[in-house]
C-alpha cells in the first residue's frame, strides 16, 4: 500500500531522478575538510532563525509602549516555551553571524571565490551584508536600552559624510540618517518600519540570494582543499551518503553546542542592560555594537577624523567584494601559497583583534592598536595583487601557462 | 532595414516599462521620507517677549527638550565655571535656546534662578547625579563632561527661532 503511495507520486513528481542527479550522481572531491561543513551549518542557522522567528511574531507588538513588555513578560513568562524560543532566536542570530563569519574565512583560505567562483562569493557578500542588516534592525524590536542606544548610534553613521570636505555642505549624511528614522527622532516609526523590514523583506531577499548561491555552488561545483578541479566523470566521490552522513554528524555536534548555549550560557546573547526598557533621555554608559560589528566599529572610532573613519569602514567592506579581481594568481589555495598563507594570518589575526578591541573602552592607546590592526586588515587586501604577480613569475618558470 | 521597426517597439516597450518601474517605486521609497509630525518639530519660533525675565521655558524640537533662557538686560553672574564656551557663542543674547539634556546621563537639569546649595547665584542643577551648569549651559561642578549641547537659533524681533542657523550655526 505504501509503496504504491510512493510509487504514485514518483511517477507524477520524478523525485527519485531527481534525488539521483543532485545527490548521488553529484561527485565532489573526496578530501574534503571539516571546515567545508560550514556551508551547511549556516544554512540550518538560517532555518532556525525562520522558524522561531515565525512563533516570536505570533506574540511580539511592535509599538513603543508595549513592544518591550510583550518581549519581556508575554514573550518571557506568560506563554509556555516561548522564553525557550527567544533565548533560540537570540543566540541563534550570534551563531548564524559565527557561522557565516567562518565560513567566510574558510572561503578565502581555500580560494573558493576564484574563477569560475567569483559570482557565487559576490552573492555571499551581498548575503552577508544583508544579514547584517538583519540583524541590526531585530536587534531594535526589544525596545531595551541597548537596542535603543544601539541604533540612535548606528543611523548617526551616514551623518559622518557632512564632515567630509566638499560633499559635506550637501547635508546628505544627516537626510540618509532622517530617512532611515522617518523622522528626526528614534521614536514608533523607526520601530514599526525596522519590525516590517527585519520579518518581512529583509528575509525574503535572502532567501532569494541563498537560493542563488546555493545553485551558484552546484553548477561551478565544490572547490576542493588543494586548489585543483576534478574531473567529475572520473574522480569525486558520492554527495550522498558520503557527504550528507559526515555532514549530518558534524550538524549534529553544532547543534549540541548550540543547545548547550541556548539552556547554559544565555547571558551574553541577552545582555542584562537590555532589560531596561529603552529610555531616550538616559544613556548607558558604554555602547558597543553586538560583536559582529565590532571590528568595524574600532576601524570607524580608531581613526581620528570622523570622515576618514567612516571611508575606511565601507573600503573595508568594499574590498571584501572585490577580493576575487584582487586576487588573479593562477596557484589556489592557501596549502600550495605560502605567502598567502603568511598573509591570511595576518587577515584573521587583526580581524579578531580588532573585534577584541571594540569591547574595550577608546583609550589612546586603543585607538592606536586599533589603527595598526586597521592596517593589518587592509594590508591583507592590498596584498593581494602584489602575491599574485610574484606567483605568475613562478609559475610560469615552472612552465605553466595561461589555459 | 526591415527589423528597424520591430527595434523601435522593443525599445518603446522597454522604455514604458522603465517608467513604469521608477513610477511604481516612487511612492514606496518616498514613504520613507521624515513624517509630516517629525518635520513640524524641526522649526520651532518662540516669543520671547511672553517670558519674564530670568525665566525658562522648556520646548521641543526635534523630539528633544530645549530650554529658552530670557536674561535681564545687564545681567552679571558671579559664579565660576569649568569652561567658557557657551558663553562665548551666546555673547549678547538676551535669549537663547539650548538642548535640555544634561551631558552626563541625559536627565533634564532644573533652573534654580536663586541658586541651589552653595551656589547663591542663578544656575541649571541636574538632579540625578548633581550636575550644575551656568546660565548658558557651561558647567560648574559635577560629573557632566561638556556644556550643553546648543541647536542652531536666530533672532528675528522678538521671536527666537529654533533649527534655523542665525547666531548659533550647527548643533554644537
Amino acid at each position: 500500500m505504501l509503496k504504491g503511495i510512493v510509487r504514485w507520486l514518483d511517477e507524477r513528481g520524478k523525485f527519485s531522478q531527481l534525488w539521483q542527479s543532485q545527490m548521488v550522481d553529484y561527485k565532489v572531491p573526496k578530501n574534503l575538510t571539516f571546515p567545508y561543513a560550514f556551508g551547511v551549518m549556516a544554512l540550518v542557522a538560517f532555518a532556525i532563525q525562520i522558524i522561531s522567528g515565525i512563533f516570536l511574531v505570533m506574540y511580539y507588538q511592535p509599538n513603543v509602549h508595549t513592544a518591550f513588555d510583550s518581549v519581556n513578560y508575554t514573550i518571557m513568562k506568560e506563554i509556555p516555551f516561548m522564553w525557550l524560543i527567544r533565548h533560540i532566536h537570540a543566540a541563534g542570530a550570534n551563531f548564524f553571524l559565527a557561522i557565516v563569519y567562518l565560513h567566510i574565512f574558510t572561503g578565502i583560505y581555500y580560494n573558493a571565490y576564484k574563477k569560475p567562483r567569483e559570482l557565487t562569493w559576490i552573492v555571499g557578500f551581498f548575503i552577508y551584508f544583508v544579514l547584517l542588516m538583519t540583524a541590526l534592525s531585530g536587534y531594535l524590536l526589544p525596545w531595551g536600552q541597548l537596542s535603543y542606544w544601539g541604533m540612535v548610534v548606528t543611523t548617526e553613521i551616514p551623518t559622518s559624510i557632512d564632515s567630509a570636505p566638499i560633499i559635506g555642505s550637501l547635508k546628505i549624511g544627516e537626510t540618509i540618517s532622517v530617512w532611515m528614522k522617518g523622522g528626526y527622532e528614534l521614536g514608533q516609526i523607526t520601530l514599526g518600519r525596522f519590525f516590517g523590514l527585519h520579518i518581512w523583506l529583509l528575509p525574503l531577499i535572502l532567501l532569494g540570494l541563498v537560493g542563488l548561491h546555493l545553485y551558484l555552488v552546484r553548477a561551478n561545483g565544490i572547490s576542493s582543499p588543494d586548489g585543483r578541479e576534478i574531473d567529475k566523470k572520473k574522480e569525486g566521490v558520492p554527495f550522498h551518503p558520503y557527504i550528507t552522513l559526515k555532514e549530518g554528524a558534524y550538524l549534529m555536534g553544532y547543534l549540541a553546542v548550540f543547545f548547550f548555549f541556548v539552556f547554559f550560557y544565555m547571558h551574553h546573547f541577552l545582555p542584562p542592560d537590555n532589560f531596561d526598557p529603552a529610555n531616550p533621555f538616559k544613556t548607558p554608559p558604554h555602547i558597543a555594537p553586538e560583536w559582529y560589528l565590532l571590528a568595524f566599529y574600532t576601524m570607524f572610532r580608531s581613526i581620528p577624523d570622523k570622515f576618514l573613519g567612516f571611508v575606511v569602514f565601507n573600503l573595508a567592506l568594499l574590498l571584501l567584494l572585490l577580493l576575487p579581481f584582487l586576487d588573479f594568481s593562477p596557484i589556489r589555495s592557501a596549502r600550495n601559497r605560502p605567502l598567502f598563507f603568511a598573509m591570511f594570518l595576518v587577515l584573521v589575526i587583526s580581524s579578531m583583534a580588532l573585534t577584541i578591541l571594540g569591547t574595550m573602552p577608546p583609550t589612546p592607546t586603543n585607538a592606536m592598536l586599533g589603527m595598526i590592526f586597521t592596517l593589518g586588515f587592509l594590508s591583507f587586501f592590498l596584498s593581494l595583487p602584489v602575491i599574485s604577480i610574484l606567483e605568475w613569475g613562478w609559475y610560469k618558470a615552472k612552465g605553466g601557462n595561461r589555459s | 532595414m526591415e527589423t528597424s521597426r520591430r527595434d523601435a517597439l522593443g525599445l518603446i516597450i522597454g522604455g514604458l516599462g522603465a517608467v513604469g518601474v521608477v513610477g511604481a517605486l516612487y511612492p514606496f521609497v518616498k514613504s520613507l521620507a521624515p513624517s509630516a509630525a517629525s518635520l513640524a518639530g524641526a522649526r520651532v519660533e518662540v516669543d520671547v517677549s511672553q517670558i519674564p525675565d530670568l525665566q525658562v521655558r522648556v520646548v521641543s524640537w526635534k523630539g528633544k527638550p530645549v530650554f529658552v533662557v530670557k536674561l535681564p538686560q545687564n545681567f552679571q553672574w558671579n559664579g565660576k565655571t569649568k569652561e567658557d564656551n557657551n558663553r562665548k557663542l551666546l555673547q549678547g543674547q538676551d535669549a537663547y535656546a539650548m538642548v535640555a539634556v544634561c551631558t552626563h546621563l541625559g536627565c533634564v537639569p532644573l533652573w534654580k534662578p536663586n541658586g541651589e546649595g552653595e551656589f547663591n547665584y542663578p544656575v541649571f542643577h541636574c538632579p540625578c547625579h548633581g550636575g550644575f551648569y551656568s546660565p548658558w549651559g557651561d558647567n560648574i561642578a559635577g560629573p557632566p563632561p561638556r556644556p550643553l549641547h546648543l541647536p542652531p537659533q536666530k533672532r528675528e524681533g522678538n521671536k527666537l527661532v529654533i533649527g534655523e542657523p542665525g547666531f548659533i550655526k550647527d548643533l554644537t
